[in-house]
């Protein structure tokens, strides 16, 4: 069977989330999205754990309706890289809860925790609760493996190889993380870290799997690849939509090549910070100049989040009701997201004409993609008059103290 | 005329609330004490810097400008220890600054005070919430924002002041009400700042025990601070980043 799956989330109890991170919501958004197994986040936390356990649980898995959840948790180790972790029970997690207390002040009150280890500690302790550990959007440049550390051995020490995933986060995809060589053995996750339960957080990123039952064993079995059990497809954004996809000034946004950068001392002409991008922070850990996929690499399929389309397309806001009405119509008549933005024939669908029309020139690839630098999102345009800013934030500019 | 003797740390700071925006600036001398003004290449961020000849244990000057490069008085100002006294006089026939401390004695070389930038004008502002904290709340919250993004909001909402910054992933929240501040005058702003400049001035800010603050809805900010035991005041000015179509 084909699972989709969201394995990274926070609930309300981790800073700055929604209120409304609660199971029963989590399960019917999903269900909207077409997710079948959804992260249950910040497991650790006391609190949340206790909703959980709660819930019917069966196989490592607990249920609301037709959703499953993982019990999945993402920490801090002492070298700010963030980790993701998969865990099988609610023991374990009550013993890996146990490792990490007296490392930790704020595992009580913050539900995404800071753990004074390293990640070799970490996944030490991972590896022998039965969990997955792998780094959480990896190529961050603030809290991610390759933000402090050059390499997997780097990061998790003898354990590396004990690691059996990477989530690619929201800016890289595949054809980055396939040109660095120690990266070919990974799986790939591709997962929302939503902090709110709308349509365009919740699995704006997430995996398909070939699995035989929802289980954590089957989950577990796909992503190490073992007895047919498979990643078939990483779904996620366009790289360039990141807010740190080129290198670029933080203070005017001129974007600069790495080689221009490093002339340049990493300052621009204007006085500001340039800030490594991530397509340049690739360049500098590939091996190839042009991705290699090994052959058990899954498609990678980029989306934008179906309400952000139907935004652009009404030149309305996505939470808005306009944007709710069409959203709900199109997945009501064909079940999921992927479904409308990929397969179905929407053309008799009902829907506003200048939203199919955004469809499909999405389709078709119709888009130029203006790669966001310096804390500036990329920008989507399409082949007509058409702009998609992502997550329907403006830019912004910096004032000079000339204009009051 | 300019020959003086001030204790290192006060000294050290003075240097360092204007080396947080600017590498050179021009020190305006006068009987009553020594003040700066500055605004960084790019225009976004001012400082203006006064300190009483009561700051000082021993002030002679008449008037004039010093042209001062602060990274090598900065550096110079780091073989001093926090105790000691440093005695500043003014060579007339060399137009150099000669720097005394036991038993070291610096002479630098001094800028063109023409060559350096012009003073800018401060523009006025009328803001509509002020807040007085504590430095270290400021720097605390400026340190967390600084782990996820480039930017921090400053704001208000009624009785509650805010400091948020959100990045790729995370995001950061700093809520204080009234009564968690030293001192507040209500009412609604919010506008967006660079860490490029608040973390330097934040560094400054983090020192003092009040630390005043003036902001309103997508207009600059303004800081001040008191320095020197109450001698000298800092006050910066920063432009903000504003959301454009």
């Amino acid at each position: 069977m084909q699972v989709n799956a969201d394995l990274h989330i926070h609930s309300k109890y981790s800073m700055a989330t929604s209120p409304k991170m609660d199971l029963p919501t989590l399960a019917r958004e999903s269900r909207k999205k077409g997710i079948q197994l959804v992260a249950t986040g910040d497991c650790l936390h006391p609190k949340w754990l206790s909703e959980i356990k709660k819930l019917d649980k069966e196989n490592g898995v607990f249920r609301v309706d037709d959703t499953s959840f993982v019990l999945t948790t993402e920490v801090e180790d002492e070298n700010r890289v963030h980790h993701l972790i998969l865990i099988p029970s609610v023991s374990k997690a009550g013993e890996l809860y146990e490792f990490m207390k007296p490392h930790s002040t704020n595992i009580d009150s913050d539900a995404r925790p800071n753990v004074r280890l390293d990640g070799e500690r970490i996944a030490e302790a991972a590896v022998e609760a039965g969990a997955l550990i792998g780094p959480a959007h990896a190529f961050t440049p603030w809290t991610a493996m390759y933000a402090s550390h050059d390499s997997l051995k780097g990061c998790y020490g003898g354990m590396a190889d004990q690691v059996y995933f990477m989530e690619l986060g929201l800016s890289a995809d595949t054809s980055y993380a396939d040109r660095i060589l120690e990266l070919q053995c990974l799986t790939f996750l591709t997962n929302s870290d939503a902090h709110s339960p709308y349509v365009n957080k919740l699995a704006r990123e997430f995996n398909r799997f070939e699995m035989e039952d929802v289980t954590f064993d089957e989950l577990k079995m796909a992503i190490i690849r073992e007895k047919g059990r498979k990643p078939l497809l990483n779904v996620g954004m366009f790289p360039q939509e990141g807010k740190y996809n080129e290198s670029a000034c933080i203070r005017c946004f001129k974007h600069y090549t790495l080689r221009e950068s490093v002339i340049k001392n990493w300052r621009c002409s204007c006085g500001g910070t340039i800030k490594k991008g991530v397509k340049d922070r690739v360049n500098e850990l590939a091996a190839y100049d042009t991705p290699r996929h090994p052959d058990h690499r899954p498609p990678y399929l980029h989306l934008v989040p179906l309400s952000e389309i139907i935004s652009m397309a009404l030149g309305i806001g996505p939470n808005t009701k306009g944007v709710k009405k069409e959203w709900e119509l199109l997945i009501g008549k064909f079940g999921s997201e992927v479904a409308v933005l990929v397969d179905a024939d929407i053309g008799n669908s009902g829907a506003d004409e200048r939203v199919i029309k955004a469809i499909m020139a999405f389709r078709e690839e119709k888009v130029t993609i203006h790669p966001g630098g310096g804390g500036q999102y990329g920008r989507i345009e399409f082949s007509g008059a058409l702009r998609l800013e992502n997550d329907g934030v403006k830019g912004e500019s910096q004032r000079s103290l000339l204009d009051f | 005329m300019f020959k003086a003797v001030i204790g290192a740390e006060k000294l050290k700071d003075s240097v360092e609330s204007i080396s947080a925006l600017v590498d050179e600036a021009k020190f305006r001398i006068t009987p009553d004490g020594i003040s700066v003004k500055a605004v960084d290449p790019a225009n976004v961020a001012m400082v203006s810097f006064e300190l009483s000849k009561d700051a000082f244990d021993s002030f002679e000057a008449s008037e004039g400008e010093l042209g001062i490069d602060l990274a090598k008085l900065s550096s110079i100002m780091d073989m001093a220890d926090k105790t000691d006294n440093i005695e500043l006089e003014l060579d007339e026939n060399t137009h150099k600054l000669v720097i005394q401390m036991r038993g070291l004695s610096y002479t630098m070389s001094l800028l063109d005070p023409s060559s350096i930038r012009k003073e800018p004008k401060v523009p006025t502002l009328d803001l509509p919430v002020r807040i007085v904290i504590r430095g270290e709340d400021i720097k605390r919250a400026v340190k967390a924002a600084e782990k996820v993004s480039d930017y921090m909001y400053m704001g208000a909402n009624g009785d509650i002041f805010f400091m948020e910054a959100e990045g790729d992933t995370d995001k950061v929240r700093v809520e204080m009400a009234k009564d968690q501040l030293i001192d507040m005058s209500s009412g609604d702003a919010r506008s967006l700042f660079s860490l490029d400049y608040l973390t330097d001035i934040s560094k400054v800010a983090g020192k003092a025990p009040e630390v005043t603050i003036d902001i309103g809805k997508d207009y600059p900010l303004k800081l001040k601070i008191k320095i020197a035991d109450g001698h000298g005041e800092v006050s910066y000015m920063l432009a903000p980043r504003v959301e454009t179509e």
